[in-house]
């Protein structure tokens, strides 16, 4: 693992997307994800979110001395690491947009679809580790799979179970959806949306507020493909829509220029929204590390109780 | 500049087609899946962009080639002056008609050539049409109607006569001269064999403003055999032909052609030779003692047929009958018959053995019978006195039929009785007797086929001819007749000494002196048998010939008297007083046909054979630098102008090969293509490898 310090924040090098995808366990897959970015947050200032002791364990060589509780020590001359419990009276919903834009990638990249998938299993299994309540959403046009918030055992292997069992979508209407996912999620938590939200940002935005009216803390996982954005193709072509099917002949090499304006002003647009309305807005490209997206997860669950 | 098949020049419109192709129909044939389309379409007007052409480059290099490839086919040429589209042009079409002409279809390709030339026309200018052999044929005087000079050049067929290239010419500038003032030009289409060329060459001379345009129509190679010639005897008295009939065979071929010479005597294979014929050889075949029956004998030499197949054949007609005599008539004997004319000229025609004994009768003028003169094949009269009037209706008769007479006036002739009788039909009378010493023979007109074997004068000296007397002719103007007679030769003071007079279609011959020996010593001396033939030979009937050529002239009376009643074609048509091949009188007629004619009389029918013209067998082809040379001739003082028609075939040819360059383009500019294009599909290709997604 790499560490870099470029930036504000620091990024961490984890395994690459396409190497986590010949993990064959989603579990395993997330637990990995989840330990190696957990353990390379030994500095993070986020750390000790929950303040409710759970119980004492020998120390072990390389546990943080901050956590060695000094009056044992004192007492029984043995150290002893404090653990604490999570509140629990979070609730984590994952919004998986399965609709079949999401199963398009760009070689070598994995596809969308994937990679929202093991991002979901990541932050599902973090969130159970941090004893918040996990609940998975999938949708297209409308709800696919409602698998609701709880904590209990088991619940992150429904939720893993219902990821590996994903099936391509069809057609997606994000808006339609998210009022939809807002009739059944009513009570306050995390909502974290995975989508490479094809809609106008107007649309978009009334769907996002309604959440955002409810109380709901916003978390958008804007995944696109790099090629989504930087467009690389050079010969024309005809672009098939992947989930109307619809055809656009185009010449790239005339067009490529506006497409890659058009695309960023939507993004900016998306994301100037967001941040109007405090909705934690994060762009992911299906190469880069998941890491990233645990970061802004957790400096976003930081700021709740 | 305009194009021999412009209908070539529809198939630019499939330039459209790519175009099309490339901005309507033809889409990517690459599809890409992608997330979302949701910003493709919002593109501005992306079809649009798609259909901008971005190659230009290989756009208009394979817009180029079609057009090239379009402009190729269509034929371009040239207009040049010959064409040019001057109302005032006149074109003559002068079409080779000839006999060589039926040879593989030349005349076919001649019309082809012409109705070319009708085509490519200038609007308003007007065409003749002619048709020439040694027969011109304006078939179109100068005419705007192209259909009419279509129609005309098509319905030219070959003829079986020579060429005559300055006859045609000469046709052609006489209409021409009455065409207005523009540009003239001749198209003379025909195979150019050499020999015939050669012939017209110092015949034809253009005038300024003519220009004559050879156009050949004859493929490569000439190759023909051909009877040219046969020797023959067109009247024989033995069963079997008595001499050797010679049959001249040319081969034209470049190789030695063995072939079979078949001799038919009415239908009947009579004898037949193998000859192997040398390459440019003509060669002569004998054939003798084939029998003949009485009367006339239908005789067809022929070889094995080639290319030209009329000239492989060849007719005659052989009579077999007893032959006419001589018929001597003696007007008055004062002295023995070993001294009268009458046994000198038997002496001398007896001299030739032509002349058996039969052939020549001497007989008192006061014995002769109608019969014996209508016989008789020529009449010598000497010492006329008073005549029956029946012999004299008959002798006038066979005079005005084309029979010959000689009238001797010697010592014993009634001059009386030859003015009452002969003088007003000769329009001469006889004045009497002139006695002058050691007279002699001046002013003899050796032009005349009568003394013209003695215009030599080493061999025939008539300055020891002397004459003692002789009688004094005096031409009378008040004669019936109205043709004057001609006088051959003068005695030394310029009085009439020989006297061709014209009657009918025959002939007399009027002496001043007479044929014994009493006024002069002609009988004695070495002229005076030759003189005798001579005479008989000029005044006699024509003899009858085996056989005519197509376009002769053919006096019917000649074979027989009177007018014929039907005139039958080798094919069984009967040809029309009038026609084409008959006169208005039928007196004479003019076949275009080979075979044997049949003229139908009230006393029979007679055969005449026909052959082809002489001089089309030898095909062989001009050479170009050789034509070149002789129009240069022809043309005269404008020749550099001539050569340049000369060669105006090769400068249309030359202008019409522009396509052969609009086609090396057009293989250059594919060639451009197919490298730009290579490198483009490279690029292409390079580009998919880049931009196409795969799946897995």
């Amino acid at each position: 693992m790499n560490r870099s310090t470029d930036g504000a924040r620091p990024t961490f090098r984890f395994l690459r997307p396409e190497v986590l995808a010949k993990i064959s366990s989603l579990e395993l897959l997330a637990r990995t994800v989840v330990e190696g970015f957990l353990a390379g947050l030994h500095r993070s200032p986020y750390i000790g979110f929950s303040v409710d002791f759970a119980e004492y364990r020998p120390y072990m060589p390389g546990d943080d001395l901050r956590y060695l509780d000094w009056k044992v020590l004192a007492r029984t001359d043995r150290t002893y690491i404090k653990r604490f419990h999570g509140d629990t009276n979070t609730r984590v919903y994952v919004l998986l947009d399965v609709s079949a834009s999401m199963a398009y990638r760009l070689p070598p990249a994995i596809e969308k679809r994937e990679y929202a998938c093991y991002l979901a299993a990541s932050l599902a299994y973090l969130a159970t580790r941090q004893n918040d309540a996990v609940g998975l959403i999938t949708f297209d046009r409308g709800i696919v799979e409602y698998i609701p918030a709880r904590l209990r055992p088991g619940q992150l292997h429904l939720i893993l179970s219902a990821l590996e069992r994903l099936k391509p979508g069809g057609t997606s209407a994000i808006a339609e959806a998210l009022r939809r996912i807002a009739e059944r999620v009513r009570r306050r938590g995390i909502v974290v949306l995975l989508s490479d939200l094809y809609e106008p940002p107007d649309v978009l935005g009334s769907a996002l507020r309604l959440l955002r009216s409810q109380g709901q803390d916003l978390m958008v996982f804007h995944i696109l493909d790099a090629s989504e954005v930087e467009f690389p193709f050079s010969e024309a072509a005809r672009f098939v829509d992947m989930e109307t099917g619809e055809e656009v002949p185009v010449a790239p090499d005339a067009l490529g220029a506006e497409y890659r304006e058009a695309v960023r002003r939507h993004l900016d647009e998306v994301e100037r929204f967001c941040q109007a309305h405090g909705i934690a807005y994060q762009r992911v490209l299906t190469t880069q590390p998941l890491d990233w997206a645990l970061y802004t997860y957790l400096g976003r669950r930081a700021h709740l109780p | 500049m305009s194009f021999l098949s412009p209908w070539f020049l529809l198939g630019a419109l499939s330039l459209v087609i790519p175009v099309l192709i490339h901005l309507m129909r033809r889409e990517p044939k690459l599809r890409i899946p992608f997330a979302s389309i949701l910003f493709l379409r919002r593109l501005p007007e992306p079809v649009h962009q798609r259909r901008r052409l971005r190659h230009w480059l290989l756009f208009l290099l394979r817009a180029m080639a079609l057009l090239l490839l379009v402009f190729a086919f269509a034929r371009p040429y040239l207009r040049g002056h010959g064409e040019g589209g001057r109302s005032g042009t006149a074109l003559v079409l002068l079409l080779d008609c000839s006999l060589s002409m039926r040879a593989d279809g030349r005349l076919a390709r001649a019309r082809e050539r012409a109705e070319e030339i009708l085509a490519r026309a200038p609007e308003g200018a007007r065409v003749g049409v002619i048709g020439f052999s040694t027969r011109v044929d304006v078939r179109v005087p100068l005419e705007r109607d192209r259909a009419i000079a279509r129609a005309a050049v098509r319905a030219l067929r070959p003829t079986f006569r020579a060429t005559d290239y300055a006859q045609g010419v000469q046709a052609a500038l006489s209409l021409l001269e009455r065409a207005e003032e523009g540009e003239k030009i001749i198209y003379l289409i025909s195979d150019f064999h050499r020999s015939k060329w050669r012939s017209a060459e110092p015949e034809i001379s253009l005038p300024r403003g003519v220009r004559l345009v050879p156009i050949d129509v004859a493929p490569e190679g000439g190759e023909n055999r051909a009877i040219l010639d046969v020797r023959a005897l067109a009247r024989v008295m033995m069963p079997q032909y008595p001499e050797r009939l010679l049959v001249r065979v040319g081969n034209f071929h470049r190789v030695a052609a063995p072939t079979t010479i078949r001799l038919f005597v009415n239908d009947r294979l009579v004898q037949e030779k193998q000859v192997a014929l040398d390459p440019g050889v003509v060669a002569t075949v004998e054939f003798a003692d084939f029998p003949l029956d009485p009367g006339f004998n239908r005789v067809r030499v022929e070889l094995d047929p080639d290319r030209l197949p009329d000239d492989d054949r060849f007719f005659l007609i052989i009579r077999r009958e007893m032959p006419r005599p001589v018929l001597v008539l003696e007007g008055a004997r004062s002295r023995a018959s070993a001294e009268s004319a009458g046994f000198y000229v038997q002496q001398a025609l007896l001299a030739d053995d032509a002349f058996g004994p039969g052939r020549v009768l001497v007989r008192a003028l006061s014995e002769a019978t109608p019969e014996q003169v209508k016989r008789a094949e020529a009449i010598v009269l000497t010492d006329p006195a008073a005549l029956d009037p029946a012999v004299e209706a008959t002798l006038r008769e066979f005079v005005a039929a084309g029979g010959g007479m000689i009238l001797a006036l010697g010592p014993h002739a009634d001059a009386r009785a030859f003015n009452r009788t002969f003088g007003p039909w000769l329009g001469v009378k006889v004045e009497g007797e002139r006695a002058q010493a050691f007279s002699f023979l001046t002013e003899i007109e050796t032009s005349h086929p009568l003394f013209r074997p003695f215009a030599d004068p080493r061999r025939a000296n008539f300055s020891n001819v002397r004459f003692s007397r002789s009688a004094k002719l005096a031409l009378d103007p008040g004669a019936v007749s109205t043709t004057p007679p001609l006088v051959l030769a003068r005695f030394h003071d310029g009085e009439p000494a020989v006297l061709e007079i014209a009657r009918g279609r025959g002939r007399v011959l009027l002496l001043a002196f007479g044929l014994d020996a009493q006024w002069s010593n002609l009988p004695l001396t070495p002229l005076y048998a030759p003189l005798i033939h001579q005479m008989l030979a000029s005044v006699r009937r024509s003899s009858p010939r085996p056989f005519f050529r197509v376009g002769e002239n053919v006096a019917l009376a000649d074979a027989a008297p009177g007018r014929p009643l039907a005139i039958l074609a080798p094919d069984g048509e009967r040809l029309h007083r009038g026609g084409e091949e008959v006169s208005e009188d039928s007196t004479r007629f003019t076949p275009e046909r080979i075979g044997i004619y049949r003229v139908r009389h009230l006393r029979g029918e007679e055969p005449i054979a026909v052959n082809v013209e002489a001089g089309e067998s030898d095909l062989t082809k001009m050479e170009e630098a050789e034509r070149e040379r002789l129009m240069t001739a022809v043309g005269g003082g404008e020749g550099k102008r001539a050569i340049a028609s000369t060669g105006e075939e090769r400068v249309q040819a030359e202008r019409q090969t522009l396509w052969r360059a609009l086609l090396l383009a057009a293989i250059l500019v594919l060639l451009s293509e197919a490298v730009l294009a290579d490198r483009t599909v490279r690029r292409f290709r390079a580009s998919l490898g880049r931009s196409s997604p795969k799946e897995g």
